[in-house]
């Protein structure tokens, strides 16, 4: 094993020719640049580092937060400035557009203070008080506390339970390795994966836990079938999107999307994107069952709708286009198939139900009047629609029909038609384009800046055996109810035909199933169907829960063994910032020393490989995690910063230059575009418009009739090979509304990043609702109208319950939530008055979500195994405080921190203190 | 030389970036002798001020950073004791650490937090002082160019800068101060602070259609002043910068109905009409 070895070649799609294009340029800052001199000025000795500011994690970042840091403090923690560095202009007949010179991220990054110090941080190695290897009391997990243990002791037990596993079911396949997704955003140090590369050098197999598309499942499991798309996560190519944005579009659909929340937190903050929307006079309408936080300020209209029943809207849409005849008849017959049926499913001619917008009211809760009055501006006006990945819409049952059909109607409306595009506020061009960027930038900076980042494919790519794949939307019953069986592997990047493979976990009769979880993100609990992912946690099949993790929440609530993981600041490392268009690396020091005995991710695996190296005899796995300097200087030499303008290892690393690329300007940019045959205004879309390009679907066109359906599964009527109208148990119209009246809103959180960043006291102290006990619980949003008749005001605590569980939240009583709709965002971390009553105080709402089972049941084949986490059904009611003290004084009680709540002290076994 | 604050509210989406990188510089941080310490938690040197406007669905949200004013006439320094509050020749309004005692022999609280009309000033239990917005002066002596939030702001909407800045005597034309009623006389000044609308949607109810272009009147019958917009794509209608607090006749006027007398509205909040069917 080389360093090589370690590293991922991206962008494969992305060839060497395009290196002639247009030549970069680079901003060659020195740290003596305007960042020191401020720093300078701030007071003597005073250093500068450049550290990752998001938590999207995979090894990128958005451009750097700069950090003063004086001796071992930090200092101040300071957005990214370029003053030097051209950025973009996108020239228009409305107006000439660009960016700001410096990058904000997401405040929680701005607040990072609070994440290093937090008072939930775990300082040593921490072992449940009631586990050892024979006997694991795995009743206990989410119950019992922890003693802190010795580095040496917990690396004991690792290997013991390793070499237990192969000694009794021959392999490591039993061990399911969750190491994957979002995280802190590191390059080497922080990154979640290297359990999956350990096992997999120790050549034994291991259950690799595929992490499925959770925010955009819509698209993923649905769009796809209609237009491919498969290397950009199911969502049309941004290639040159924004030049026909700003020029051409005069409409702005943000439907259910929020890039002040979603992209803000992903890629740093774009509404200067928005603010160019509204410059170029485009009117902004948002389609969504909250007026969310972009919504709330830059739409010029909104549309109530409620949640997950935008495919009945589209339906409605498309019956108006039909009835008026107001589609594009051209496109339709040259750029598409099957409309026809699809047109007969409008009209009702297959099931006697047409799809009027008197029909889709029932549904949506849209008058009638205004759907027409939708449809009917959507198809005078140029009209594109924008999401960051995806909305609600696509995150609840069923989502798949809605991704399907929202792309039915964009293409009515001639998809690619100038003015009429689908438009991603996420810049990136790693999961987004085809060959150009969606805001000018050099083909080089693209192909070559990042060329190389570690092997963070196996945190999303389907590793070959011995290693068995299990997607992670159905782990719990694979726990609880083997076998279970199932279609597609929830593989990102894979092709379309991936939806049709079949999986089964365990993979024989004879295997054992899930013996030991390996849990680097300890996050299932907040992001997953939770109370089914506490119940097989708490399974007596598994006999050993590890987790890594910095902070003592969620999973690691229900570990065996918990080892202290470090945050950023406490390592050297790169920033390698490519999640927005401004793209670069920066070097940075350790900005503290680390917290207790917490390591780094990667070095906690290297600990382990090199112990079990010694135990079982094979050097080869102390040789695979090599020494930090050495890859971090490996991938630094191979960016364009050292091979195109000559910058040393050394001279970066102690000089500490930050790199960051130049934008071209408009005119190079057209001349980009020019030599890949785009016009100036042109889009991928656009040559598809034009006839000049193919879809990765079948028949190369737009598919109404999906070719893949028809090859692989052309009778099921879950996925029909044309997208229909289906009723289910979370829909407004079901019967189950009887018991449980309200829909429920779970969005990305607009304060924290998903699960990451619940303990920031600067941000709870803004956003968090305080009941009447004190307690800082999550807000849920109720319509005033709602609120009266449940009796709460704000501040009140409520109880949101359905067959899984209850989650208490604080009420926020506003006019952003449609009245039927309660809304709570998803992340807060679980803080549970009792595991055996499923009842949580935290406003852990994913606790709530059900899985694919519950439609399909666990002994039928899944054919579409996604991840529900919004649209579903529950009751609420105001909840009596006292009794709940009386019933659960043990949590009341507690001696909680004012403003983060519960901290490492309440998990700790009195005596056994780690302060 | 003197320094000024002008927030365009139009531009705030309540990120509260400005809010945390004060906390960042201030909280843990001693910037003795311009400021202790801010405490852990509690504290607001700058705040967000976030109101929902309306109703389902006519609704918007604005949010009004607020800190110090750095009032001309500042009601704080009137109001203390100790003369532990001094104005800076830059305009900026500081609280001596070393001086303040929080009027600790008064039991009264600290005077000040009293004295200031938009609850700018708070407590430090710990430290028994008041403290406040510094403007970041212990930045700006070194050479910055403007205070923590301003850095902060994803989008500019907090600028900061010199009264003679040509950008910043721009920016001033139109600025306004936050209840300019108090005479106070804020260094800390406002664009685009919110204005009431009017708001609904005018329905065809014979016909279950929208109308575009009906004509909606407004008159002010204050001042007797008339505005005027009309329905558009989705028959929506939005009377935006109306007067606070006065009363607005509106009519609708569309082709092929009656006029519609709707009422008299009052603004003392924003008002969607809800849906009129004609």
């Amino acid at each position: 094993m080389g360093i090589l070895d370690f590293y991922y070649r991206v962008g494969a799609d992305v060839t060497w020719d395009l290196l002639g294009a247009a030549k970069s340029s680079a901003t060659l800052r020195e740290a003596s640049g305007d960042e020191l001199k401020r720093a300078k000025d701030a007071g003597e000795s005073v250093r500068v580092e450049y550290l990752p500011s998001g938590l999207g994690g995979f090894g990128y970042s958005p451009p750097p937060l700069e950090v003063h840091v004086k001796g071992n403090r930090i200092l101040r923690v300071l957005p990214s400035h370029f003053p030097n560095t051209r950025v973009w202009e996108i020239k228009t007949e409305r107006g000439t557009f660009t960016r700001p010179k410096k990058s904000v991220p997401h405040p929680q990054m701005l607040a990072y203070k609070n994440r290093v110090f937090a008072p939930t941080r775990v300082k040593y190695p921490l072992k449940r008080v009631d586990w050892s290897p024979d006997n694991p009391n795995p009743q206990n997990r989410g119950k019992s506390k922890y003693v802190r243990i010795s580095w040496d002791e917990a690396l004991d037990i690792i290997a013991e339970m390793i070499k237990r596993t192969i000694e009794k079911y021959g392999d490591t396949t039993s061990i399911l390795v969750q190491g994957d997704g979002h995280g802190q955003s590191g390059f080497l140090h922080t990154l979640h994966f290297y359990g999956h590369m350990l096992f997999d050098k120790l050549g034994t197999g291991w259950t690799q836990q595929i992490r499925n598309p959770d925010s955009w499942e819509g698209y993923y499991w649905g769009s796809r079938l209609a237009w491919g798309f498969d290397s950009t996560l199911g969502e049309p190519y941004q290639d040159g999107a924004w030049d026909d944005a700003l020029q051409n579009a005069e409409v702005v659909i943000c439907s259910g999307c929020d890039p002040e929340t979603t992209t803000a937190g992903f890629s740093a903050h774009v509404s200067h994107l928005l603010i160019a929307l509204r410059e170029a006079g485009v009117k902004i309408i948002a389609i969504s069952p909250d007026l969310n936080y972009t919504a709330a300020v830059w739409a010029d209209e909104w549309i109530p709708i409620n949640p997950g029943t935008d495919g009945a809207l589209y339906l409605a849409l498309a019956y108006v286009w039909i009835k008026e005849g107001t589609y594009d008849r051209e496109y339709i017959e040259s750029r598409t198939v099957g409309f026809e049926k699809f047109r007969s499913h409008v009209l009702g001619e297959d099931d006697g139900i047409p799809k009027t917008p008197e029909w889709a009211e029932r549904i949506t809760g849209i008058p009638s009047w205004k759907i027409k009055a939708l449809a009917r501006m959507w198809a005078k006006r140029r009209t594109s629609l924008a999401v960051h990945y995806g909305g609600p819409k696509v995150r609840g049952p069923y989502s798949h029909v809605v991704g399907r059909l929202e792309a039915y109607a964009l293409a009515m409306q001639g998809l690619g038609k100038p003015g009429r595009q689908f438009l991603r506020f996420w810049m990136s061009t790693r999961a987004n384009i085809k060959e150009l960027s969606p805001l000018p930038m050099y083909p080089e900076v693209i192909a070559e800046a990042r060329s190389y980042v570690p092997r963070t494919e196996y945190a999303f790519v389907k590793m070959k055996p011995p290693a068995i794949p299990l997607i992670k939307t159905l782990v719990p019953d694979a726990i609880l109810n083997p076998p279970i069986r199932w279609q597609g592997s929830g593989e990102q990047h894979s092709h379309t035909e991936d939806m049709f493979e079949k999986f089964r976990y365990p993979p024989t009769d004879e295997h054992p199933g899930i013996r030991m979880i390996w849990n680097e993100n300890s996050c299932y609990t907040t992001c997953w169907h939770g109370y089914k992912f506490i119940e097989a946690l708490r399974s007596p099949k598994v006999e050993f829960h590890l987790v890594i993790h910095p902070w003592l929440e969620n999973d690691a609530l229900f570990a065996d063994l918990i080892l202290p993981a470090l945050t950023d600041f406490e390592v050297e490392d790169l920033t390698y910032f490519a999640r927005s268009e401004v793209v670069g690396v920066a070097h940075h020091n350790k900005c503290v020393e680390p917290i207790g005995e917490s390591k780094s991710d990667y070095e906690i695996h290297r600990m382990i490989a090199q112990r079990l190296a010694r135990e079982l005899g094979r050097p080869d796995l102390a040789e695979a995690f090599p020494e930090p300097e050495a890859l971090l200087r490996e991938f630094y030499e191979r960016t364009l910063a050292h091979r195109k303008y000559g910058v040393s290892w050394e001279e970066f690393r102690t000089r500490r230059k930050i790199v960051v690329y130049d934008h071209p300007t408009w005119e190079e940019w057209v001349d980009i575009k020019r030599e890949h045959g785009y016009g100036a205004y042109d889009t991928f879309m656009t040559k598809f418009y034009r006839g000049e390009a193919r879809l990765e679907t079948p028949s190369g066109k737009f598919e109404f009739e999906s070719g893949m359906v028809l090859k692989y599964d052309s009778d099921n009527p879950e996925r029909p090979p044309v997208a229909r109208w289906i009723e289910h148990d979370d829909l407004p119209t079901s019967p189950r509304r009887e018991k449980y009246p309200f829909m429920l809103l779970s969005n990305h959180p607009r304060y924290r990043f998903h699960a990451q960043g619940d303990e920031i006291i600067w941000l709870r102290e803004v956003y968090k609702v305080r009941g009447p006990d004190g307690y800082l619980y999550e807000a849920a949003w109720i319509n005033p109208a709602d609120a009266e008749k449940l009796g709460v005001k704000t501040g009140d605590v409520v109880m949101i319950y359905n067959e899984l569980g209850a989650v208490l939240a604080g009420a926020l009583v506003t006019e952003r939530v449609k009245p039927g709709v309660v809304s709570v965002d998803h992340g807060s971390r679980v803080d549970l008055l009792s595991v055996d009553d499923r009842i949580d105080r935290g406003g852990a709402i994913d606790l709530l979500m059900p899985n694919a089972t519950r439609a399909y049941g666990p002994e039928r084949e899944i054919k579409v195994p996604e991840q529900i986490c919004s649209a579903v059904l529950v009751g609420v009611r105001k909840v009596d405080l006292d009794e709940l003290r009386a019933k659960y004084p043990e949590s009341f009680d507690r001696k909680l921190h004012p403003i983060v709540g519960p901290t490492l002290e309440n998990y700790i076994v009195q005596g056994g203190s780690c302060s | 030389m003197t320094k000024t604050m002008v927030i365009d509210v139009a531009k705030c989406t309540g990120c509260m970036s400005c809010v945390v990188a004060c906390k960042d510089e201030h909280v843990g941080n001693d910037w003795s002798p311009y400021a202790k310490p801010q405490p852990e938690y509690g504290h607001f040197w700058i705040r967000v001020d976030g109101r929902d406007r309306g109703s389902v669905p006519k609704v918007r949200r604005t949010y009004v950073p607020t800190l110090c004013m750095h009032c001309e006439n500042a009601p704080c320094m009137a109001a203390c004791p100790e003369n532990a509050i001094y104005r800076r020749e830059d305009g900026a309004v500081i609280i001596d650490p070393g001086k303040c005692d929080g009027c600790s022999g008064l039991g009264t609280g600290p005077l000040c937090m009293a004295a200031c009309p938009y609850d700018a000033i708070y407590f430090n239990e710990e430290l028994k002082i008041a403290q406040k917005c510094t403007l970041c002066e212990h930045l700006l002596d070194q050479g910055w160019k403007e205070p923590r939030c301003a850095d902060a702001c994803p989008t500019d909407a907090i600028k900061f800068g010199d009264e003679d800045d040509p950008e910043i005597r721009e920016l001033l034309r139109g600025a306004e101060a936050l209840h300019p009623e108090l005479g106070t006389k804020p260094r800390v000044l406002y664009l685009n602070l919110p204005k009431p609308f009017i708001a609904g949607t005018v329905v065809d109810a014979g016909r279950n259609e929208v109308v575009i272009g009906a004509r909606i009147v407004a008159r002010d019958l204050y001042t007797g002043d008339v505005r005027e917009t009309s329905t558009d794509d989705l028959g929506s209608f939005w009377l935006r910068d109306l007067e606070w607090n006065h009363r607005y006749l509106v009519k609708v006027q569309a082709d092929g109905h009656p006029e519609r007398i709707l009422g008299v509205y009052l603004t003392d909040r924003d008002i969607n009409v809800g849906d009129v069917m004609l």
